[in-house]
């Protein structure tokens, strides 16, 4: 089956150009306006697709003129400039799909397409491009293979029926597979930022390094998604706590973290033997914690400085980012009859500086002035009642089951808990979100001179079966607390009577969109040198030796860069060798002349046909043009004087210039 | 040289140039800055699209390459070549390879002469042809070497070409004069008539020896077969006219533009059915008419030797 070069170009073009408008429409807002409009009107051009008038020209020509003004002045006027830029480029495909149908005109609406496609790849990082990609990957080449011989037989190239459909499929998969092919090799440079450089979009709310009670409704409902944790297969079944940031200080409305103390974390030590392995991809977010199942003991995959905050949190610097990497923890193997027998106000380590350490406690207890002194009698009372025992952690434990035993967990907005305050919590509504759970449990202990702290982060989750992976939502955020048991540490208490902690699941199409999404983000988005070193070490598993990746990434690095070095050396041979033979014809003065009479002649709309030798293409043209093309054959008659007749080249000069500056006065073909 | 290193040493010394075209030289600009753009923010989807122009530079190159291999070139020249003066003839290619077809591509006469041609597709194993006019510079016996064939298939953005020997040898003439003109009554390029020669129309004049392009009736049998070599009779034109083009002696151009002048007389009158002698220097070709007379004069005419101007 063959396909009209002529037909098959125009269709193929204006798919990719609708397809570069829909990866600019992707990212919603005015872009997706920009992008449809520019769809429209370039789809009607194309299907009026005849050539314009001589006097319509002059229009577009101030059409042109005006649109790039306005661009520069909204530019200027503080309009985001990418959208500025989509704009100016969708109109410039609206006036070449207008004003041109011709082959020449086709290669450059392919070029604009790849702009709007580069643009629409800055504005959104959105699975919906991953087809779009490979869509124009596989139609690139059908695109230009038929432009190209379009043009040719514009040129008078004389063809033989239409271009074979199977080859140009069987191209559109080798461009496909070869783009696969350097998506992935091409290595990948480790920190990005710069002129250019796109931030991810925050998509995580409502989590940070403050707690406002009474104001945690917003992300309850909120199915964004936060965190996507694959496990050990050995993991157990949950509930997985995914502790992030700690709040150490409380004003009587809002916990918060003030302890700024960091110190640099060693995560790629290696982690203890038995510890969980959880390999995460989590979204952006405004405060950079990474998240593990506690205790987190080692972090691997994160490029730049980890640092551990006082509330033993792991941040990282920069801008937010998505990111992918490994915590390792090691849950810590409680001894009840140690922590029963652990000792309140003793909670200094010897290897710890004493001073700090009690700055730190004062912390830890800190309770405001204007708290309610009825909260200290209630926690008082209920430790009396329920505690099994003297020590601290039977008064932890007497708090927590009487909140889980006698509190109602409720994430719905009422009109009677909007704002409610904790004393409110605690002694009459008794009903409220985790956040008053965390926080009532926190100050209780707190005013039984029991350092506690309350602790953010996510609980529960979605399991998707498909990707065999856990997913967090915002609404799936928690807080509890952490309490100190002198030298057995920070002991975790979650007062929050909540109804399942397991993870639920997803339903078959949600986990199908979901596992989409994790591949296009771990695959795509956040695929990188770490990556392409792990493919190496799996793909070639005798070679590396264990313990030598890295050593095989610059090996396989070198073979990669050896191959394209020799491959480069040949193809720049080549490049020299015609720029060699083209210096070596002599400079031709008359010639030049002569070739630049054939630019004006096309650029008035002439072009006879290319196989034409000089006086041929001279002759055709003095018989479509008439008499005001004669100075053209007169300088093609010049040129074969120069060349063949071997009269020198500096006695013709004069002559040629003069018979150019007669050809001026041919008029453009649209107006003859 | 193993056979391993003697192929790789003829793969590296292959004769093929490249360069890029006007849209290939944006496109590199462009890749250039996708690349830039990738690196510096670290954004795959702009290392997706960097990956698609490379597949698409990549798949030129190697298609451009492939498009050029296993093809031959032979000329078909035009009978008659005048010198500056464009003249019919074609090229014809052959595609011996056992896999793709050639596209778009584009023959170039080098070497001093001017010919160029374009072929859409040549299949595997077809033998296409494509016509080609042919200049060339001066008279006389030129050789022409190699001719280019070019292409910038598949996507117009890389333009290779390979040079391919293919010799041949023609003989080109002068270019007639264009003003010479037919007076009215006679001819009119100072030669003299020799109206005493003239007889009656197919009377026998004489013998001579054959040369290409005379008519085989003309054969004279016996005489052929008694000499060793062929022999033609000659007779008076049918006109009754004869006319004998004499070349006057001259230097440099004047000499060049006095053969260009004889030759387009013998033309016109050849054309006019007359009979036509010349003389040349001391060459003194008696009137004849016919396909091969004509040539023979118009080779005498081409190989004359140049005179400079001392």
């Amino acid at each position: 089956m063959r396909l009209d070069p002529v037909q098959g170009r125009r269709g193929a073009t204006l798919a990719l150009v609708l397809l570069g408008c829909l990866a600019v429409s992707l990212s919603g807002g005015l872009p997706a306006a920009v992008g449809l409009a520019t769809a429209l009107a370039t789809g009607l051009g194309r299907v009026r697709a005849r050539s314009p008038r001589a006097e319509t020209l002059g229009t577009w020509r101030i059409a042109n003129g005006v649109a790039l003004g306005l661009a520069v002045m909204a530019g200027v006027g503080g309009a985001p400039l990418l959208v500025v830029g989509a704009s100016l480029v969708g109109w410039l495909l609206v006036h070449r799909s207008w004003t041109g149908g011709r082959a020449a005109d086709d290669r450059v609406s392919l070029l604009l397409a790849l702009l709007l496609l580069l643009l629409g790849c800055i504005l959104t990082l959105s699975i919906a491009l991953a087809p779009l990609f490979v869509a124009f990957a596989f139609l690139s080449p059908a695109a230009l293979a038929l432009s190209f011989l379009g043009g040719e037989r514009e040129e008078g190239t004389r063809g033989r029926g239409g271009a074979p459909l199977g080859a140009l499929l069987a191209l559109g998969l080798v461009a496909v597979g070869l783009t696969a092919l350097f998506f992935f090799g091409i290595p990948r440079m480790q920190r990005p930022g710069g002129f250019f450089a796109s931030e991810d979009q925050v998509t995580v709310a409502g989590f940070g390094d403050e707690v406002v009670v009474g104001d945690g409704g917003a992300p309850a409902d909120n199915p964004a998604v936060v965190l996507r944790v694959r496990l050990d297969g050995d993991a157990g079944v949950g509930p997985w706590y995914m502790r992030g940031a700690a709040l150490d200080t409380f004003d009587g409305a809002r916990w918060s973290r003030q302890i700024r103390d960091e110190v640099v974390f060693r995560g790629d030590r290696a982690p203890p033997p038995g510890a969980l392995r959880q390999e995460i991809l989590q979204e952006p977010m405004p405060e950079t914690v990474l998240f593990g199942v506690p205790e987190l003991v080692a972090v691997s995959g994160i490029d730049g400085p980890i640092m551990r905050d006082a509330g033993r949190a792991l941040r990282l610097g920069g801008p937010p980012r998505r990111l992918e990497y490994t915590s390792y923890s090691a849950p810590p193997n409680r001894d009840p009859d140690r922590l029963r027998l652990a000792v309140n106000g003793s909670a200094v380590s010897v290897s710890d500086a004493a001073e700090a350490l009690a700055t730190r406690r004062r912390a830890w207890t800190q309770l405001p002035d204007s708290l309610d002194p009825a909260i200290r009698t209630l926690a008082g009372a209920v430790i009396k009642d329920g505690a099994a025992g003297p020590g601290p952690w039977e008064a932890a434990l007497a708090l927590e089951s009487w909140l889980r035993r006698d509190f109602e967990y409720t994430d719905q907005a009422e009109p009677e808990l909007d704002g409610q305050s904790l004393s409110d919590f605690l002694m009459r509504n008794r009903r409220g979100h985790c956040e008053y759970f965390a926080a009532g449990l926190a100050v209780m202990l707190r005013s039984q001179g029991i350092p506690a702290r309350v602790v953010t982060g996510f609980l529960g989750g979605e399991w998707n079966s498909l990707g065999g992976y856990l997913v967090f939502r915002q609404s799936d955020a928690h807080a509890w607390v952490e309490v100190r048991l002198g030298d057995e540490g920070w002991v975790q208490l979650d007062g929050t009577p909540a109804g399942s902690a397991l993870p639920g699941r997803t339903s078959a199409l949600g986990a199908a969109a979901d596992w989409a999404r994790e591949r296009w983000l771990r695959l795509v988005l956040n695929y990188d040198l770490g990556d392409q070193l792990g493919f190496l070490r799996s793909a070639l598993p005798a070679a590396s030796g264990g313990g030598g990746g890295a050593g095989l990434g610059t090996a396989g690095g070198l073979v990669l860069g050896l191959v394209a070095l020799v491959l480069g050396v040949r193809a720049g041979m080549d490049l020299l060798a015609g720029e060699r033979a083209r210096r070596a014809r002599p400079r031709e003065r008359v010639a030049q002349l002569h070739a630049a009479g054939r630019k004006l002649v096309a650029r008035r709309g002439w072009e006879p046909p290319g196989a034409l030798p000089p006086v041929s293409a001279a002759e055709w043209l003095v018989s479509q043009a008439g008499d005001p093309a004669r100075p053209m054959l007169e300088l093609a008659w010049i040129l074969y004087r120069c060349r063949y007749g071997g009269e020198p080249d500096a006695a013709l000069t004069d002559a040629a210039r003069e018979a150019l500056r007669a050809l001026d006065a041919l008029p453009h073909r649209s107006s003859h | 040289m193993g056979p391993a290193r003697a192929w790789l040493s003829r793969r590296w010394r292959r004769r093929v140039y490249a360069r890029p075209t006007a849209e290939g030289g944006w496109f590199v600009i462009v890749l250039l800055g996708v690349m830039l753009a990738a690196l510096n923010t670290g954004n795959n989807l702009l290392y997706f699209v960097l990956g698609t122009l490379l597949a698409l530079l990549i798949m030129s190159n190697a298609l451009a390459e492939w498009n050029l291999r296993g093809l031959s070139v032979r000329r078909r020249l035009p009978a008659d070549i005048f010198a500056g003066q464009p003249a019919a003839g074609a090229f014809v290619v052959e595609n011996h390879r056992r896999f793709g077809a050639s596209w778009a591509l584009h023959l170039d006469e080098l070497d001093g002469a001017h010919a160029c041609a374009a072929l859409e597709r040549v299949g595997v194993g077809e033998v296409a042809e494509t016509p080609a006019r042919w200049t060339l510079p001066q008279r006389g016996a030129a050789k022409l070497h190699r001719v280019r064939v070019w292409s910038a298939w598949p996507f117009g953005l890389v333009r290779r070409w390979r040079e391919l020997e293919v010799p041949a040898e023609v003989i080109v003439y002068p270019a007639p004069s264009s003003a010479v003109a037919l007076p009215p009554g006679g001819v009119g390029h100072g030669d003299r008539e020799r109206p005493d020669l003239a007889g009656r129309s197919g009377d026998f004049r004489g013998l001579r020896p054959y040369v290409a392009g005379d008519p085989l009736k003309d054969l004279h049998w016996a005489t052929s077969a008694r000499l060793g070599q062929p022999m033609v009779v000659e007779r008076a034109a049918e006109s009754a006219d004869e006319v004998v083009v004499e070349v006057p002696e001259r230097q440099g151009a004047g000499w060049e533009r006095a053969l260009s002048e004889a030759t387009a007389a013998v033309l016109l009158h050849l054309r006019l059915g007359r009979a036509v002698g010349l003389h040349l220097g001391a060459e003194r070709l008696r009137p004849g008419s016919g396909e091969g007379w004509r040539r023979r004069l118009l080779l005498k005419l081409a190989l004359a030797p140049r005179r400079e101007t001392a």
